[in-house]
């Protein structure tokens, strides 16, 4: 399976560690007992699963990242637009913005983006 | 384990008549808010779990009768094994297709059945609980990582629907992506769930419906259970919400319903009957107090009628069951002291006019059995002595006896519509060192309708059966009177005491008529036999030592010989019990030593059949067999007899004959020269 691929658990674990690593094991399981309501060996369980997929490294009892949030949020939103809007990214982004009203601010950031893609 | 399972089958044909009911009050109760239909399905669990239950007047199933075994736990070992449904043609049909036991089996072919269906039963089970036991941890594996939400609630996206899991601390797990008006809806289903303790209730109902899983009456039940819990949980958030929330709660509903799992699926939300629910949801309406009203009363009815037991009705069984129970159950011994204060003792001899004599006798009857029986059955129970049998035996032999259940089969009515049952018992026997012995009791009731109610107008148990009962494992002197009445007392000895004394008067011992003194355990216990005549003068006298640790029996005879002198001797035991026999034969130094059942059996059945009487003649020891008895290795009987029917009882050396002289001589020898041969001779010094 591909790495960059995460259910809803791995996704939401990972978010605390790109937001504190490098972080220490033990309070890398406070922080999940609090925020995802785990217990220390389901936090350690999913510590390990992520490990030997390579996507963060445990090492002397301190969590580290290998895979950066944008890689992962990048694949996701591919993953998306593949599965529900064949591929296309004006679909997608017509659907997106259905009956919604964007900012100026929001529109020229877009705008830049389109054109460093098209370049 | 067979008895459990039979248990466990009556339970289920009672159940199956209350599902069948609660079914067709669930059809009338179809607009009336679940929550009543769900509270009748408690009726069916507890008939589902409890074997027994109380009596009310009020019982519906009056027709069926649970408190009658449709099915007795003794099945197995009845000579025309039948099943008492009360229902007329399944009656008939199963009672036609049960096999009754040839003679030649061994075994009873329905003791053979029942077995299988019990081993039948037991996989079933096991394999319904291991499946469970997967899924539940394949359910918890699944939800392993599910993340926090709320105080109890959490989310994965492992799940497709909702629900709730755990005893103790019920966690609600929720599908990933749900609308916030999706989730309050749910989440409140389901907090309403764990209120009501559907998380235990589902998991019990569960655990019955595994019992009794051979009955499909019980799935269609459980099924239907869940339905009405569903329902009933979906009104009970409607009703407690602020605004109406049925359309946005029904079509939560349908967006939740897409997949459906296993059966045994924790408590959901969405996962089932969806378009019945959703039906439900929409039309639901607060009920008016009277609707409502009409509704509960009739829930209450229903549970009272089919959770409690008929009273014992005017039935001619019902009638006849409480009789039975009352007299295999001895739990007062005062008729028994009336009889003794006036010196009867036991049940044999004597006549009428001695009984009806005793002050107090027939009022004590009259108060026991007087509303169960008729005028003339109750007098000529008690003319007969059958009627107090059980009190005499208990008080006798220091037994107590408590009836445990009846079943009756009808005989035949008669054209004056006198219905004749024959019944059996099942009993326990307790012994006064505390063991506890199931035993099973005969006989026949003949019923009459007397001033409207069914009463016993003839009662006629099995002849000496719950003497014999009563007795059993018990050592015994069995002395049997076979003068002409001149004996006065009959005195039984130990070295320090005074085992028994017997009163020889005509009154019960007369002639050949029998006395039994209960022995105490002891081996090898010396003991003096006396007869004493009118005026204490000594007629005999004989000293035996005998083992009376396994419960061994000695039958003892007083006789006049010839020449009119007194006599006792010692009569082969009735109630030999051996697990090994020797033979010798003559001089010979070789002996056979069997332990073949067979044999055995084949052995002490001869020797249970002789009838001796002493007779003036000479052994001839060259054409003598010796026979020994064994039981868990004493020495428990000893015979010697030659080819013309001489014998030598017990080692000693005075000689009787058989008075059928029918003693199978050449059999014996030919079980002895055919059997040393084999591999189970073994050479010894014949000593006899």
């Amino acid at each position: 399976m591909d790495k960059n691929k995460l259910f809803d658990a791995e996704y939401k674990f990972m978010c605390i560690i790109w937001e504190h690593e490098p972080v220490n094991s033990t309070e890398l399981s406070k922080l999940s007992s609090s925020l995802l309501g785990w217990k220390k060996p389901t936090t350690y369980t999913m510590i390990r699963k992520l490990a030997e997929k390579e996507l963060i490294v445990n090492e002397n009892a301190t969590v580290t990242a290998i895979v950066k949030r944008e890689q992962v949020q990048k694949y996701e939103s591919e993953q998306i637009i593949e599965k529900n809007f064949d591929g296309s990214l004006p679909t997608f982004l017509s659907a997106f913005l259905d009956n919604k009203r964007i900012t100026e601010k929001e529109a020229s950031e877009l705008k830049r983006i389109i054109e460093e893609a098209t370049k | 384990m067979t008895e459990l399972f039979i248990k466990v089958l009556n339970m289920s044909i009672t159940a199956t008549y209350v599902t069948l009911v609660v079914i067709i009050v669930r059809m009338f109760l179809r607009k009336a808010p679940k929550i009543y239909s769900y509270g009748l399905w408690s009726v069916v669990f507890f008939r589902l779990i409890c074997p027994f239950s109380f009596s009310s007047p009020f019982s519906l199933l009056v027709r069926i009768k649970p408190n009658q075994d449709y099915i007795p736990s003794n099945i197995g070992m009845m000579s025309k094994p039948s099943i008492d449904t009360e229902i007329d043609t399944i009656h008939r049909i199963v009672n036609q297709s049960l096999p009754a036991p040839t003679v030649i089996a061994s075994v009873n072919p329905m003791q053979i059945i029942i077995g299988v269906l019990t081993v039948v039963w037991i996989i079933g089970m096991s394999v319904l609980l291991l499946y469970s036991i997967y899924s539940y941890f394949r359910i918890i594996n699944r939800v392993q990582f599910a993340t926090l939400l709320a105080e109890g609630v959490y989310e994965t996206d492992q799940i497709k629907t909702p629900f709730v899991i755990g005893v103790f601390r019920p966690k609600i797990y929720l599908p990933l992506g749900l609308q916030e008006k999706e989730r309050k809806i749910v989440i409140s289903h389901e907090q309403t769930h764990i209120k009501r303790l559907d998380h235990w209730i589902k998991p019990l109902a569960f655990l019955s419906l595994m019992l009794h899983w051979f009955n499909p009456f019980i799935w269609i039940s459980y099924l239907l259970m869940v339905k009405d819990m569903e329902m009933s949980c979906d009104e009970s958030v409607i009703v407690r919400s602020l605004s109406d929330i049925r359309a946005n709660y029904s079509s939560t509903m349908l967006c939740l319903s897409a997949k459906r799992s296993g059966l045994l699926i924790p408590l959901a939300f969405g996962e089932s009957n969806i378009t019945s629910r959703v039906k439900n949801i929409l039309k639901y309406r607060k009920q008016g107090f009277w609707g409502g009203a009409v509704a509960l009363i009739i829930v209450v009815i229903l549970t009272i009628g089919l959770l409690s037991n008929p009273f014992n009705a005017n039935t001619p069984e019902a009638r006849a069951e409480e009789f039975l129970l009352r007299y295999y159950t001895i739990d007062d011994t005062y008729t028994a002291e009336l009889l003794f204060s006036q010196g009867i003792n036991s049940t044999t001899g004597g006549n009428d006019s001695v009984l009806t004599e005793i002050p107090g006798l027939q009022d004590a009857l009259t108060s026991k059995y007087g509303e169960l029986m008729t005028e003339k059955g109750l007098m000529e129970s008690a003319s007969n002595r059958v009627i107090l049998e059980g009190e005499i035996a208990a008080i006798q032999y220091g037994s107590r006896l408590k009836a445990e259940t009846v079943s009756l089969i009808e005989i035949s009515e008669a054209e004056n519509s006198d219905i004749t049952f024959h019944y059996n018992i099942t009993a326990k026997v307790a012994s006064n060192k505390g063991d506890e012995e199931a035993i099973q009791l005969n006989g026949v009731l003949i019923m009459k309708e007397v001033e409207g109610k069914w009463r016993i107008d003839l009662f006629r148990p099995e002849s000496g059966e719950l003497e014999r009962v009563m007795q059993h494992g018990k050592p015994f002197i069995h002395v049997t009177n076979k003068t002409k009445d001149s004996i006065k007392t009959v005195e039984i000895n130990t070295k320090n005491n005074t085992i028994g004394t017997m009163y020889a008067d005509n009154t019960f011992f007369g002639i050949s008529g029998t006395f039994s003194f209960e022995m105490p355990y002891t081996s090898n216990l010396d003991f003096t036999v006396k007869a004493l005549g009118a005026d204490n003068n000594l007629l005999a006298e004989k000293t035996y030592v005998s083992d009376f640790s396994k419960g061994n029996d000695i039958s003892l005879v007083i006789d006049q010989n010839d020449r009119g002198l007194f006599v006792i001797y010692q009569m082969p035991t009735k109630n030999l019990i051996a697990d090994e026999v020797s033979v010798f034969f003559s001089l010979m130094s070789y002996a056979l030593f069997e332990t073949d059942d067979v044999i055995v059996e084949e052995l002490a059945n001869i020797y249970k059949e002789l009838d001796l009487e002493p007779v003036d003649a000479e052994m001839d020891i060259k054409s003598m067999l010796f026979i020994v008895f064994y039981n868990d290795g004493n020495p428990v009987a000893k015979l010697s007899v030659d080819e013309k029917g001489i014998f030598w009882l017990n080692g000693e050396t005075d000689t009787y004959r058989s008075i059928n002289n029918d003693f199978p001589y050449e059999r014996v020898k030919e079980i002895y020269s055919g059997e040393v041969k084999g591999s189970q001779g073994k050479s010894i010094k014949a000593s006899p």
